[in-house]
């Protein structure tokens, strides 16, 4: 499916892809999840729902992003952007 | 570019859903059957089988047996009355203990009394079908977080595999009535495909709020809001230990509960469903009556799935209001009805068997899923090992978990009745009849395996009408006619699955395998 | 119950214009040659029917639980077509033809008693 000759290229590709899909992903939906809990208006309870409920759709966006773009680069990139702009608003927010 | 796309979601689509497939199998078989959870502990208690509501006393004896029976340090009590599901009264108490790890649990006693007599009917003991239950949510014999997390896990896996799916079968109104009947590999397609969209709905409801049910755990970074209260009374529980106050029956007698019931039943406009008895035996003892089940799936409290209750002093009978509870924001009304839908306790008899049908679509769907792969993928991958290893983890996962589900059926009436250990014993059949079927299929020649293991699992349910003959004073024609309608539903489901799965076997054996 | 009966009956019907309303399916109902004016004429009337086949079950269930069974009946009605235009497919239009008296039949015994 991805267009490279070798196997080992292919299997290496899988692999990262996994693990940034999995873990990048779920740090990145995370971080983005509890930025909205803070930006809601809504009472802190209500808020944190509303942003649970979204991460599992977000989560599954990451899947598709990151196994359908053609370059692993563009994968990392489409994850970490957001990812490390929204974890850094969360530090400079005062720590998660 | 866009074809490039649809291989993608192919992809991904194939083995989000194979590898964690046989789990997602596995909860979507016991999660069907956990809809009839109390109708399966039920059946696996046969000395309630006689039980048949005549005299509406009986609830006021459930009241004499709680106080001669339920512990002095009991927190409080519940009975809940009969109804369509549950022939017998029950009749719990619940003690409160603090537990290290996991804060107040509760330690519930339960007791199931004849519905003409209240009697006690010393039903055997069985983890009935809350072990199913419990299967379908934390799997079993290892930490209940732990379990949570494959679970959630799993399901997550099944949510990308879901929505791959949509993307991937973009013609969903096009052929969803095709099915084309022993055409090899195509015709698992068609049932896959049409199970998977004929239930679209319910499958997209029951995955995403199954993940919604597991997000405290899944997400235990954005779970202080909820925890906040919760956290508050156990800091107070624990440094100020419940005082007991024994209960004194002499000084105050509880009222009979039979108008009470009419009372309530009047003021809230619904059947009354539970009964939740608290300080027992002192000044203040209160009873609370819980309507059967609500009429809408935003309704605010979950744990008692109504959203309304009545209270009544039950030392003199009074009325002490009502309990409405709060409206809720938009969010938790979208998540209050999904959570709802996806445990169906609003469910009648008629809207259960849908859910149920529904969940037998999802289980369909995800076995031949697991069949396309080994048919179709591994032999284009043409990888002999992972082919076999695949179709040895489908048949002992497919046919494996019905055959072991039969099992353990079996052992509830093959166990004797007041063995000491019987419950172990119940589920160590399952477990052990499990890893048979594992091993079965390795040894055996594999096509040949999933005909064995058909015939055998035919066998086992069909006969499940005639073990319980045997085993209890119902059998499947005189419990219709004594109007018990949970042993006959579960008898008569019984059979049909046997002929079905032997239909299914007839139809294997006739087919040549691609090879 | 009786409702639920109604909804299923009448979500059967629908299905089956439906698949009437497509050529492959259509062929293997009815004897009669695919008539590509009618398409539309069967399609809409399928959704249409289908659309009214939720109104017993939210009569019955109110709204939010009514919904839910008539998503639940169009799961099984649809299953049984698909079998049946597999392993019986000229049973299906007596069926469906059927199904409207059989519902009209049950919603007039629900209003009367």
């Amino acid at each position: 499916m991805f267009n490279y000759s070798a196997k080992a290229v292919y299997r290496l590709d899988v692999a990262t892809r996994t693990l940034l899909a999995v873990f990048g992903g779920y740090w990145g939906c995370a971080a983005v999840t509890l930025i909205v809990t803070r930006i809601l208006p809504s009472d802190p309870k209500t808020a944190a729902l509303t942003a649970n409920m979204l991460f599992f759709i977000l989560y599954t966006c990451v899947f598709i992003w990151v196994f359908s773009v053609r370059k692993p680069l563009y994968a990392w990139l489409g994850v970490g952007i957001p990812s490390a702009v929204f974890g850094l608003a969360l530090l400079m927010w005062g720590g998660a | 570019m866009k074809e490039k796309f649809r291989q993608s979601m192919s992809w991904l689509h194939t083995w989000s859903g194979l590898i964690l497939g046989w789990l997602i199998f596995v909860i979507f078989f016991t999660g069907t059957l956990s809809y009839f959870r109390h109708e399966i502990t039920h059946w696996m208690q046969p000395e309630t089988h006689e039980s048949v509501v005549r005299d509406a006393a009986a609830l006021d004896r459930a009241v004499d047996f709680l106080v001669k029976n339920a512990p002095d340090d009991a927190a409080g009590w519940l009975i809940a009355l009969p109804d369509e599901r549950m022939k017998t009264i029950e009749a719990s108490w619940r003690k409160v203990r603090i537990d290290p790890k996991y804060g107040i649990r509760p330690e519930i006693t339960q007791n199931f009394l004849d519905a003409s007599t209240g009697e006690n009917t010393n039903a055997r003991k069985t983890h009935g079908g809350e072990f199913l239950y419990r299967f379908h949510i934390e799997l079993y014999g290892m930490d209940k977080t732990l379990g949570r997390w494959i679970i959630g896990i799993a399901t997550m896996a099944m949510f990308i595999a879901i929505i791959t799916g949509i993307i991937l079968h973009k013609r969903i109104f096009k052929d969803f009535f095709t099915f084309r009947g022993k055409k090899g590999v195509r015709s698992w397609m068609d049932a896959h495909i049409f199970t998977a969209v004929l239930a679209l709905p319910y499958h997209v409801m029951i995955t995403y709020s199954g993940l919604l049910l597991l997000m405290m755990i899944l997400l235990p970074w954005n779970t202080e809001e909820f925890m906040r209260e919760y956290n508050e009374m156990r800091a107070k529980m624990l440094e100020q230990p419940a005082e007991v106050i024994s209960p004194d029956f002499e000084q105050y007698p509880p009222v009979s509960i039979v108008p009470l019931i009419a009372d309530a039943e009047k003021r809230l406009g619904e059947k009354i469903g539970k009964i939740y008895i608290s300080n027992p035996g002192q000044r203040n003892m209160l009873a609370t009556f819980v309507p059967v089940r609500s009429d809408k799936i935003t309704y605010t409290d979950r744990s008692r799935n109504a959203d309304a209750n009545v209270n009544y002093s039950l030392r003199n009978g009074r009325f002490y209001g009502e309990m409405r509870t709060e409206p809720i924001s938009k969010a938790y009304s979208v998540f209050n009805a999904l959570s709802t839908l996806h445990v169906a306790r609003f469910a009648d008899t008629f809207m259960r068997w849908l859910f149920f049908i529904s969940g037998v679509m999802g289980t369909v769907m995800t076995a031949t899923g697991l069949i396309i792969w080994v048919q179709k993928k591994a032999k284009a991958a043409n990888k002999p090992f992972g082919r076999k290893l695949v179709e040895v983890l489908n048949i002992g996962g497919i046919t494996g978990l019905a055959i072991a589900t039969a099992a353990y059926f079996w052992a509830n009436r093959l166990v004797p009745a007041y063995s000491a250990d019987r419950m172990s014993w119940e589920v160590g059949v399952f477990f052990t009849v499990w890893v048979l079927t594992f091993i079965h299929p390795v040894i055996r020649d594999r096509k040949q395996a999933w005909i064995d293991q058909l015939w055998v699992c035919a066998g086992m349910f069909a006969l499940i009408p005639v073990i319980n003959a045997f085993t209890s004073p119902m059998n499947l024609f005189n419990a219709f006619s004594a109007g018990n309608m949970v042993v006959a539903g579960f008898d008569l489901t019984a059979l049909v699955t046997g002929v079905l799965l032997a239909v299914t076997a007839v139809f294997v054996s006739g087919k040549k395998e691609v090879k | 119950m009786l409702a639920g009966l109604i909804t299923l009956a009448l979500t059967f019907t629908g299905f089956t214009l439906i698949a009437l309303g497509m050529e492959k399916h259509h062929a293997q109902i009815m004897d009669k040659p695919f008539n590509t004016a009618l398409k539309p004429v069967y399609m809409l009337s399928g959704w249409v029917i289908l659309l009214i086949a939720a109104v017993p079950c939210v009569m019955q269930y109110k709204i939010s639980i009514g919904l839910t069974a008539w998503f639940g009946c169009m799961s099984l009605s649809g299953s049984v077509l698909v079998l049946m235009l597999t392993y019986t497919p000229r049973k299906v239009f007596a069926g469906a033809a059927g199904a409207v008296p059989f519902a009209a039949a049950l919603f007039l015994v629900n209003i009367l008693l």
